[in-house]
Parts: structure tokens; sequence; C-alpha cells
């Protein structure tokens, strides 16, 4: 039996023909069971006549998405309808879709991280002068506004005092430590090399 | 843009050395006239755009914007209908663009620190406020 070739022919082959030939194959059953066993054997091909027909339609369908899904993802791209200007916010969806994706990417990978014992005076002096040195130019601190220059910054960089109440140790040291691709938050690399 | 087109032809000590041409003349400068007086609040749509570029919504829930629901300063859902802002302020279109302005100037104990907002911004951003009434 041939695949269906287009779509219209495999909209008629799964409505119209693989019906029909499961009708034949369920009356033959019944003439079947009427006169006896012997004939059986000639209604599965029937049936299975049927099954192919919606197996080939169910592939066909997935192929032509698949194509379809490809063809519309390069001419996005190609016609360039994604705006990268940093001067526009994202809408709702694109920034709660990627804001969520970036949480759940931490949280997969920050299992391993070993927390330390978080109090001591020495640990927040330590602390502190170092977020002077490279965060609060862009995260700014509790009465203390970001570097003007961050201002200009997409998505925004966050106001820490959030992230410092909900998040769990191990995901913010994780996202000190590796940054996060396509945002200013650039990952740590070792101060003497 | 026009320095980075020549990017490619700077030799290392080229721009290690490049000295700024002497002005032409001084008569491109252009003189800003004296302000005329202005309403106190200004232009709400401009004032949505400058809540992004000023980054308020990184700390403040604010209707109409997008950056999700930060907790850090307070919701201003309602802003327009309150009594006070910042909590020591009286609320009159007046001192929300002084607020804005400088925060830290009017009370240091805030968490709201100082932005640089220049005027016109305040202005524009107390109009977009003064659009958030009360919703109950």
């Amino acid at each position: 039996m041939a695949v269906c070739q287009w779509y219209g022919s495999c909209t008629l082959e799964i409505f119209v023909i693989a019906p029909a030939i499961s009708m034949r194959a369920g009356a033959c059953a019944l003439d079947a069971r009427k006169r006896g066993l012997h004939r059986m054997a000639s209604c599965q091909v029937d049936v299975m006549k049927a099954v192919l027909i919606v197996l080939e339609t169910a592939f066909a369908t997935l192929a032509a998405l698949l194509l379809a899904g490809v063809i519309g993802v390069a001419g996005f791209v190609y016609a360039g309808v994604y705006d990268v200007a940093a001067t526009k916010h994202h809408n709702g969806l694109t920034h709660y879709l990627l804001h969520y994706a970036m949480q759940r990417s931490v949280k997969a990978r920050s299992d391993t991280v070993h927390v330390p014992t978080l109090d001591g005076r020495a640990r927040l002096d330590s602390g502190i002068a170092l977020y002077r040195q490279h965060c609060s130019q862009c995260h700014g601190a509790p009465g203390v506004a970001p570097e003007p220059f961050a201002l200009g910054l997409r998505p925004a960089p966050v106001n820490l005092l959030e992230p410092g109440r909900d998040w769990p140790a191990r995901d913010i040291y994780w996202v000190i430590r590796h940054g996060i691709k396509m945002t200013a938050m650039p990952g740590a690399i070792p101060a003497e090399r | 843009m026009a320095f980075v087109k020549q990017l490619p032809m700077i030799s290392p000590q080229e721009y290690q050395n490049w000295k700024p041409a002497p002005p032409e003349s001084a008569e491109q400068q252009v003189v800003l006239a004296a302000s005329p007086a202005r309403s106190p609040i200004g232009n709400a749509d401009a004032g949505l755009r400058a809540i992004y570029q000023y980054m308020c919504v990184t700390c403040h829930t604010i209707p109409g914007t997008v950056n999700g629901t930060p907790n850090v300063g307070p919701s201003l859902d309602g802003i327009a209908s309150r009594r006070y802002i910042g909590g020591v302020l009286l609320n009159t279109p007046d001192n929300m663009v002084r607020w804005l302005s400088n925060p830290q100037a009017v009370d240091p104990m805030s968490g709201m620190p100082n932005l640089g907002l220049r005027e016109q911004d305040a202005r524009d951003i107390a109009a977009y406020l003064y659009t958030l009434k009360d919703s109950k």
C-alpha cells in the first residue's frame, strides 16, 4: 500500500478509507463468527490495512508539522522578527518564561554546592567588601543606586533583597560563581591566575 | 559609531596616543534658554518609559509594567490615593516630584536610593503614578 503522498490524501485515507475498511473488517468478522472460524484470516488482512493507514497518516502529519515548524523558526529568525533592542523590555510571557527557565536551570545544577556556615562577622566583613567591589555597581545596595551605565541593562539587574530573602544559599552561590548567559551577569573568574 | 567604524584601521599605538582636535569655534555650543514655568506633573506615557529606564520595576510592583512582582519597595498600586509618600511626605504632586528626584535628601533612613532622575523624568513618572488610583 502506498504511503499517503500529500496532506489532503492523508485526510481522505484516515477519515474515509480507513473507517470503510474497518467496517468491512467488522462485518467480515461477524460473518466469520456465524459461519465458523476458518474465514477469520482474511478479515485480519482488512484490519491490518486500516491500522497501517492510520499509522501512515499519523507519521505524515508529524512530518508535515515538523517541516512547518522548522520553516517557521527559520523565517522568524531570518526576517528579524525578534527585537533585540535593550531600550525595550520583554513582553510579559517572554519575561516570565525566561525568568522561570533561569530559576529551574539554577536549581537543576546547584544540588552539589556545599554550603558552609554563613554566620560570623569576618565572613560578612569580607562579603561586604566584595559586594562593594563587584556587585553594587549593577545591583545597587540599601539606599545606594546602581551606576548610571547599569540603568541601561536589559534584563534589568535585580535588586538582591528579594533573592537574599527567598533563594537558598546554594542557588545564590551558583549564580555568583557561574553567571547567567545572555544577561550582563558574569561568571566569577579566579582572582589570582 | 564613527569611531567604531574607524577602529579596524587604528593601531594600538595610535589608540594610545590619540589627541582630540582643537575645537573649531565656541559658537556650536547651544545655550539653553531658561525653562518656562511648568505644571508639577508631566506626561504619563513618557513616565512609563522612564519607569523602566530608572529600573523602578526592579524594586516596586507597578501596575501596567512587566517585571514579575518584586517585593523590595512597596507596590505602587493605588499610589495616587495614598496619604503619604515614603511614609514621610504628604502626597502632593510637588512632593512626589521632590521625593522621586532624591528620596535620600527627604529621608536618609529610606532604602530607596537617589537614582539621579532628571527633573522632567521625575515629573513624567509622577504623572504615571497619579494614574494608579485605588482599585477598591
